[in-house]
Formats: structure tokens, C-alpha cells, sequence
């Protein structure tokens, strides 16, 4: 019942906070000027947004790293690929963020994750036709971006089209990009990063490779 | 539809600058200060964070002086700076039967455990205006007891152990919330749009926000007769409650502080099946601070609320959910209903236009006799509220 | 990470409830200026930093149902938070209801100090402050309890 998992709160092990990898110094002010890179990349898909250097958990981009930071909090959950999820990070984020990290990738809000994760765009939550935007985004962290290149990208916030290279990638992507959008208005987001570069790819490009 | 009119700047500069003048009034008496205001109009600030949905007595005070004492002008204002705060988390929810009784009584038992305490109440005033506060007169003080108030066992818990009462865990409550990876944390209107039907946790929640004097009115009226559910006061109880929360990373939970509440138990008309006994039915509210006829108003709607789970005839409003919940939120309805002074030169013009035809029509008609069928005049569509512009366009056709 | 001094007078204490959760309630409810003092009349105060500037923000206060039945969301109330990172490498930590920055900060620095010598800080704040506040709770019961009602029973019949 209700009640006795309420008296019982799921209590968390507490949190080392030795070598914890920094935050923002200002969360306030670098925030909105990662936030306003995301929502560049978002709205402009496919060029590249750069974010500066930072100290970041080991195996993590800083790209990656400094996204988290400006989007999670206690109300976002994040689902984070088994490769990438480190103590460094877990406890980090933890701290920073205070968000919860889910085992399930259809419950996460926000996913970061290396290309090869396992099944399809479709693990991850799609919204519903009345409220689309209960989807995931996805953070995938790649080898390289480049603002030039083998894919063609085309749709909303592209002036006729524009050419990129998403280096690290399997040959499942092409597919799963089209699947994801079919899937309109519902499917996932996706931020792709390399280093500290940033790139976003959302339901609504259109990718010829 | 809005039309953008641009200038009246200065104007509403102008307008301002009076307005600050007229809140302070006569500079030649003292200035109100915000402690003040926290310390000796406590009421009105607890109504603040209630309909405010935040608890924080000194920002609940400097709304109330920011607006002049009005209290909805406040909650505006305080649910305005809600919005620029981070959420950190949630707390535990809050154990009222461990509350620092400051208030306690019960009007289904004269004689129980820990007994009456009346507390800070105006309740057996005489409602005669006090001349000696006009002339600054003395307060009095009160002499603390001996010792200190005994526990207070939660009143419907007597009824309930013998299984008088239904359990607080009614049938509606036990469902999965609208946050999937916290499906036992209850839904919450701030963050997703209200649907209905709404669970109980949603009405309570829209409840504990609602404007006192919609849901007193509407308490009223169930007990007047329009979703009659004989009510009795079982409990209610004013103190402190503990807030406890667990941080993410400290992962055990902590006390951060004391909130003064209020809540009420309302034990109403007893129902039962061919299966189950007949059993009192309950209806709950809670508010924050001393907020005791919004706590009770809301444990009545609350109960009428539950018509539909309890297998009643919804025939009456405080019983409609989607009638309440849509209309209890004072910021929803002054936004609402002040909206009608923002500029509709241009929705007004089309009716205008509208009215000249149809008169122009009505004359022809009436004088040649022989005049074509009118045809269906339809308004241009401008207006901004669809629905009201149907129930226009109609009430125009009827012309 | 806790040090086993027994703060058993507590009435809050339970076996759930740590020494760490004791202090760190204390330390919430105490007042701003009773910390001030004690932080300015400390002898050797310690170097720090923050691993978390002191910070202003809210927790949504849960309910629940009939008291005891399913929770729901009553509203929020404003909650500072901060960490520091004391020079012997302790973290502590202060999360206090309201948006004194100063309070949730020393609130912070004291839950590492005790980490670090609850024998000399629990005599000398964290007991006097967890007096203060009972006395206080203990001064508003005894009014309420001025205020309870003696019925006199009427009689009647013979």
C-alpha cells in the first residue's frame, strides 16, 4: 500500500563527497548561457555550439557534463547508460543537481548515453499525442562533430539544408532517426556532444545520409 | 482577439507613482513595517502563504503591505516569486499527529484524551468592536498552565479503531501518480495540467490553494442542502508540524524547520453496501497557519468532492469537481474577470457592426413586409474565448 | 560519520534518529543571532569553503489525506541550503526552512564541526540551543494548556 512504501522512503546511500568534480561557481549565470546553447542547437539543428572548458568527470564530455548541470534538477530524472554511469558522475550529479537516477530508460526525462545503448529510440519515452513534450532527451555523447560533412539535414530552423558529420555513430542510426521522425509529434530530442561541441538533432530534422 | 495599442507609458508611470502614494497614505504617521504587518495581522498573512501556496510569513507580509491589504492583490505577488524559486524537493508528508498543539477541539466528543484546548481563537468574543485598541489600549497576557498540554490521540482514530469510521486510505487514494519514476509521490498541479476526473490528491492539493471565500460559500451551501452530507467537526487542531525532508545527498532525512497549520476532520453521513457495514465517511482540510474556516470549508468540499467515489447522485456544484477545481483558484478567476478592462475595441466594434445589421434587418422586415429570409449572421470571429463568442453569436440570432 | 554521544534527553530522539539528524534539527531551529555569537566567540574558526553556496529555494510540503491516509501536495515553503567544506577535509551541511543565507551557512559549518568535536560543541552550543527551543515549545503548551476546557457537569434529576 501506499502508506507503507510513504513510511519508508527510498533511503539512498549517502553520498561521498571526497574529489567531488565541481559545479558551476555560478550556477545562475552559467545556467542560462548553457541553456541558451542548448536551445540554440535545438532550434538551429545542426550547427555547432561550443561550451567552455570545465573540469568534467572523467569519461564524461564537457559538453555532456556542463548540459546536465543546466537542465537537471530534483525533477528530472536521468537514466545514464551503464558504460558512462561512474561514481564521479553519479555523485556529482547527485550533489549538483539533485536529481534521481533511474534503472529505466522510459522513465528518465533525460538520458546520457554513448551511441551503441541497446534497442532503439524507442526505450526511451516518447510522449503522448496530447502532451508530446513528456519525452525523453537524449545526451549522446559521440567522437567528433563537424558543421560539414556526409549528412544532409533538413526542416524547421534549416534555411534550405545543412550539411554535418556525426562521427562514432552505428549504421542503426539513419533508421532510427527516420523511425524517430515518423513518430511526430512524439519521439525523442537528442543533443549530440564531442569535447566541449554541441549539436542538436530534434524530432523534427530530417536526415539524408 | 487583443490589439496591440501602443502609448499611455507615461500615463501609467503617473499611475504608479499615485498608487505608492496612496498605499502609504498620510506620511505624517508612522511608516507600516513588514514585521508589523508579520506579527500583528497574522491572519491575513496566513491566508497569503495558504492561497499563496508558499510558507513564509515575512514575504506573505510584505505582499499584504505591498498591496495595500488586498489579499488576493497579495497572493498574486507571492505566487508570482514562487515561480523565480529553484524546487529544491519534497517533503515528507507532514505527521499532524505528532502536531504541537497550540488548538484542539472537537465537536463529536466533550470529554477525550487530552481534552478541549481552545487556543488563540475568536471563537466566544463578543464581535463588539474594542475602543480600547482604538485608543491603544493594554493587551492582556496569558498565564501558561502548570504543565503542558497532554497528547492529543487523533479523534477519528476512536471511531475508526472500532470501524465506525471508513479508513483514511479511501478506495480513490491508492493509484499510481502522474510521475512515473515516483509513482507513489502524489500528483501535483503545478507541474502537470489539471484533468479530470482528478484524484483525490489533486483536489486537496487544488483545495489547500483555493480562495477561502469561494470554498466557504460552497461549504455552505452543501449544508444548506445543495450536496447535503451531515457534517460534524470531529477534530480540528492548530500547531506546529515538523518539516522533513531527505536530501539527495545526505540520502537520510533531516528536520529543516517548524510550519504552524491548521486541520480539520470531518466525520459525515454514514454510508454502506449489501457487503460492507454502514460507516461514517471523512473529509478532510489542512492549510497553513491559523486558517481555521478555510480549513474547515475544505474538509467539507473535500467530502462533497467524493460524491462520485461514494456512489452519490452528483447533483449539486460542490459536488461537480470540474465545477469547483476550474473556479476555486482566485488568481484563474480575478485574472479572468479583470481581463475584461484590457482593451476589446475591436471585439466590441464587430458587435457593434453585428447589432446595426440586425436592427437594420429587423426595420426591413417590419416595414416592407415581403423581406427575404434572413440569412444566419455570424459574427466575424475575433474574439479571443470561443465559447463566449458561440453563446454571443447566439443570444445576437435570437434578436 | 557520527560521533556516539548521547543526546538521549531529546524528546525527538528515537532509535531511527541519529545524533548527526539531532543536531542538524537543532541547528535549524535555532536562532540566527544565538549562531553568530557562538561562530564569532569561537576561539580557532576553522578555514572553509563552499562546496555549495548558500542557496535559496523551496520544498513542497506534502499532506496527507485524513492526516494518515495518501499524501498530496499542500504547498511550498522556502528553504536555504548550503555546504562547506571545513579544512580537516568534513563536509557539513545546512538545509533550514526560510531565506536567512547566513543561517543555512552556519547552520553548515556547525553540523561540521560536530562532525569533527561533537565533545566540545554539543556542551557548548548544540545543548543550550536544544534547550532554548524546548523552553519555547514548552512556553506555548502550557498556554494552550491554560485554555483547555474543564466541563462542569449539570445535574440533573435527582
Amino acid at each position: 500500500m501506499t502508506t507503507n512504501k510513504e513510511s519508508r522512503p527510498s533511503v539512498t546511500p549517502p553520498l561521498s563527497l571526497a574529489g567531488l568534480c565541481a559545479g558551476f561557481d555560478d550556477p545562475v549565470q552559467q545556467s542560462q548561457q548553457v541553456f541558451r546553447r542548448a536551445l540554440t542547437a535545438l532550434s538551429e539543428p545542426g550547427t555547432l555550439q561550443t561550451v567552455p572548458v570545465s573540469d568534467t568527470p572523467t569519461g564524461i564530455n564537457t559538453a555532456s557534463y556542463q548540459l546536465c548541470l543546466a537542465l537537471l534538477d530534483a525533477e528530472t530524472p536521468l537514466w545514464i547508460a551503464p558504460p558512462l554511469r561512474t561514481d564521479a558522475l553519479v555523485s556529482a550529479l547527485r550533489f549538483h543537481c539533485g536529481c534521481r537516477i533511474v534503472d529505466t530508460p522510459g522513465l528518465a526525462e533525460f538520458a546520457l548515453t554513448l551511441p551503441d545503448f541497446d534497442g532503439d529510440l524507442t526505450r526511451f519515452a516518447q510522449g503522448s499525442h496530447e502532451y508530446p513534450d513528456r519525452s525523453t532527451t537524449l545526451i549522446v555523447q559521440v567522437e567528433s562533430l563537424e558543421s560539414a560533412g556526409d549528412w544532409t539535414l533538413s526542416g524547421p530552423g534549416i534555411e534550405g539544408v545543412r550539411k554535418v558529420r556525426i562521427a562514432g555513430l552505428d549504421p542503426r542510426w539513419p533508421g532510427m532517426l527516420a523511425d524517430n521522425r515518423r513518430r511526430f509529434p512524439c519521439g525523442v530530442d537528442l543533443l549530440f556532444t564531442a569535447g566541449t561541441g554541441l549539436m542538436g538533432l530534434p524530432r523534427t530534422t530530417r536526415v539524408e545520409v | 482577439m487583443y490589439v496591440a495599442v501602443k502609448g499611455g507609458e507615461k500615463a501609467i508611470d503617473q499611475a504608479h507613482s499615485w498608487l505608492d502614494e496612496t498605499r502609504r497614505g498620510d506620511t505624517s504617521l508612522p511608516e507600516l513595517s513588514v514585521a508589523q504587518i508579520r506579527e500583528q495581522m497574522g491572519l491575513a498573512v496566513d491566508r497569503v502563504m495558504t492561497e499563496g501556496s508558499l510558507y513564509d510569513p515575512e514575504l506573505a507580509a510584505l505582499a499584504l503591505k505591498q498591496a495595500s491589504g488586498d489579499v488576493i492583490e497579495a497572493i498574486f505577488l507571492l505566487r508570482a516569486y514562487r515561480t523565480t524559486l529553484p524546487r529544491f524537493l519534497a517533503s515528507r508528508p507532514v505527521e499532524t499527529n505528532k502536531m504541537a498543539i497550540r488548538r484542539r477541539i472537537s465537536a463529536a466528543y466533550k470529554d477525550l484524551p487530552g481534552g478541549q484546548v481552545l487556543g488563540p481563537t475568536y471563537d466566544y468574543t463578543h464581535r463588539l468592536l474594542d475602543f480600547t485598541l482604538l485608543a491603544n489600549g493594554e493587551r492582556s497576557t496569558t498565564q501558561p498552565a502548570e504543565e503542558s498540554v497532554e497528547d492529543c490521540p487523533r479523534v477519528l482514530d476512536f471511531l475508526n479503531n472500532e470501524g465506525l469510521i471508513e479508513s483514511p486510505l479511501a478506495k480513490s487514494d491508492q493509484k499510481q501518480s502522474g510521475n512515473p519514476s515516483e509513482p507513489e509521490a502524489p500528483a501535483d498541479l503545478t507541474r502537470q495540467p489539471l484533468d479530470y476526473p482528478a484524484d483525490r490528491d489533486l483536489r486537496l492539493q487544488a483545495l489547500a490553494r483555493g480562495d477561502e471565500g469561494f470554498l466557504l460559500a460552497l461549504a455552505y451551501s452543501t449544508q444548506r442542502g445543495y450536496g447535503r452530507n451531515h457534517p460534524f467537526a470531529g477534530e480540528i487542531r492548530q500547531g506546529e508540524v515538523v518539516v522533513e525532508i531527505v536530501p539527495e545527498e545526505l540520502g537520510f532525512p533531516i528536520i529543516a524547520g517548524d510550519i504552524l497549520v491548521t486541520e480539520c476532520d470531518m466525520i459525515n453521513q454514514f454510508s454502506g453496501t449489501e457487503t460492507e457495514a454502514p460507516r461514517f465517511t471523512r473529509g478532510y482540510g489542512l492549510a497553513f497557519g491559523n486558517s481555521e474556516r478555510k480549513a474547515l470549508a475544505m474538509a467539507l468540499v473535500d467530502r462533497a468532492l467524493r460524491a462520485r467515489e461514494l456512489g452519490e447522485d452528483v447533483v449539486s456544484p460542490a459536488q461537480d469537481e470540474e465545477f469547483v477545481l476550474a473556479h476555486c483558484d482566485n488568481l484563474d478567476s480575478s485574472g479572468f474577470v479583470s481581463h475584461l478592462k484590457l482593451p476589446h475595441y475591436v471585439d466590441f466594434q464587430s458587435e457593434l457592426v453585428l447589432l446595426r445589421r440586425l436592427r437594420k434587418e429587423f426595420e426591413e422586415r417590419k416595414s416592407g413586409g415581403q423581406s427575404p429570409q434572413v440569412e444566419p449572421t455570424t459574427a466575424p470571429d475575433l474574439n479571443d474565448e470561443p465559447t463566449v463568442n458561440t453563446q454571443q453569436r447566439r443570444e445576437a440570432n435570437q434578436v | 560519520m557520527t560521533d556516539a554521544h548521547a543526546f538521549s534527553s531529546s524528546t525527538d530522539a528515537t532509535p531511527e534518529f541519529t545524533d548527526r539528524q539531532f543536531w542538524m534539527s537543532v541547528l535549524a531551529r535555532a536562532d540566527l543571532s544565538d549562531l553568530e555569537s557562538y561562530w564569532q566567540n569561537l576561539s580557532d574558526r576553522p578555514e572553509y569553503r563552499h562546496l555549495r553556496k548558500p542557496e535559496i529555494g523551496m520544498a513542497m510540503v506534502r499532506g496527507r489525506a485524513g492526516g494518515t491516509g495518501s499524501p498530496f501536495n499542500l504547498g511550498e515553503v522556502t528553504l536555504t541550503r548550503c555546504v562547506v567544506e571545513l579544512d580537516a577535509g568534513v563536509q557539513g551541511f545546512g538545509y533550514v526552512t526560510g531565506r536567512s543565507r547566513r543561517h543555512a551557512e552556519l547552520a553548515a559549518l556547525f553540523d561540521g564541526l560536530m562532525q569533527e568535536d561533537s565533545s566540545q560543541h554539543g556542551p557548548a552550543l548544540i545543548q543550550p540551543l536544544h534547550k532554548k527551543w524546548l523552553g519555547r515549545r514548552d512556553q506555548v503548551s502550557r498556554k494552550a494548556a491554560a485554555t483547555k476546557v474543564n466541563f462542569m457537569t449539570m445535574v440533573r434529576g435527582s
